[in-house]
């Protein structure tokens, strides 16, 4: 490999990466263990970045809010089957079972 | 050993076919799918034949059919066409960002001490729900799977034929419109 191209690597591993970049890795957080220089390099952002903390904390509530959601709705939503789909049902379990 | 069913199949339509199908509906949003992935999984029970005799045990034995019966559900949507959506907030709301640094007037708001609090409200819920709406299918679909419940992301992509990097796109994108959308109909509504 050309040694020049190696530093360059070097240096864009070595870069600190704004906010926009952070977002996403961020994201990945949340779905997969993250490489050591990533972490490294999310650990010495957030340490400066309130904006970022902020989005970090926000972000992994999605995934709460979503699953209450999901319980909350199936215990007490308002949507029903319709009769005529509930009927439907209850015919083909009849059909089914002779 | 297991014992045999004492409630009668009919009788799990009347008690259990509103809540199953709530939770088909948020994860597939389209009522006639959602009716037949009940149909689906009260048929598979039956040959089961149900380990509860009724109550809520039942319907959590129910629920595990139904979410294998979604998951054969876009398992078949994906063999129709790929699954990828990149085109759905391609931009990443490049606005907020300056230089890659976030703007500090369209950045993340403070959401107060206790965002969690808004849960209690039926109004904030219905605010998600439309929130959650506003994602194309496929993107929601693979939120609701992450999210909802919580599939392993590999999982997630063998199910759907997707590659991992595209669905940590879809599921950035989908994070940062929902963020986005919670903040500006509730956390920092006018």
């Amino acid at each position: 490999m050309n040694p020049f191209r190696k530093i360059g690597a070097l240096f864009k591993l070595a870069a600190s990466p704004r906010c926009a970049e952070i977002s996403r890795i961020l994201s990945r957080r949340e779905d997969a263990p993250l490489p050591w220089i990533l972490r490294k390099r999310l650990e010495w952002h957030l340490a400066a970045c309130e904006w970022c903390r902020r989005y970090a904390d926000q972000i992994s509530l999605l995934g709460y809010f979503a699953r209450q959601f999901s319980s909350h709705s199936c215990e007490s939503g308002k949507k029903k089957l319709s009769p005529l789909a509930a009927e439907r049902i209850k015919k083909k379990l009849r059909d089914e079972k002779k | 050993m297991r014992e045999m069913t004492a409630s009668h199949p009919e009788d799990w339509v009347d008690s259990h076919g509103d809540a199953l199908f709530r939770f088909a509906l948020i994860r597939v949003r389209k009522a006639e799918v959602a009716e037949d992935l009940v149909q689906e999984t009260f048929l598979a029970a039956l040959k089961e034949s149900s380990p509860f005799a009724s109550g809520s045990a039942q319907l959590t034995w129910l629920t595990g059919i139904l979410r294998h019966k979604i998951a054969d559900h876009f398992r078949k949507k994906a063999r129709e066409s790929s699954f990828t959506d990149l085109g759905f907030c391609e931009g990443e709301f490049s606005e907020k960002f300056h230089n890659g640094f976030w703007n500090h007037d369209l950045g993340p708001k403070d959401w107060g001490q206790n965002p969690t609090a808004a849960l209690e409200s039926g109004e904030f819920l219905q605010t998600l729900d439309n929130c959650l709406h506003k994602l194309p299918d496929r993107v929601a679909a693979v939120f609701s799977l992450r999210e909802m419940d919580e599939t392993p992301g590999p999982e997630v992509c063998a199910m759907l034929g997707i590659s991992e990097s595209n669905l940590w796109t879809m599921l950035h994108r989908a994070r940062m419109a929902l963020r986005e959308c919670l903040e500006k109909n509730w956390f920092a509504a006018p």
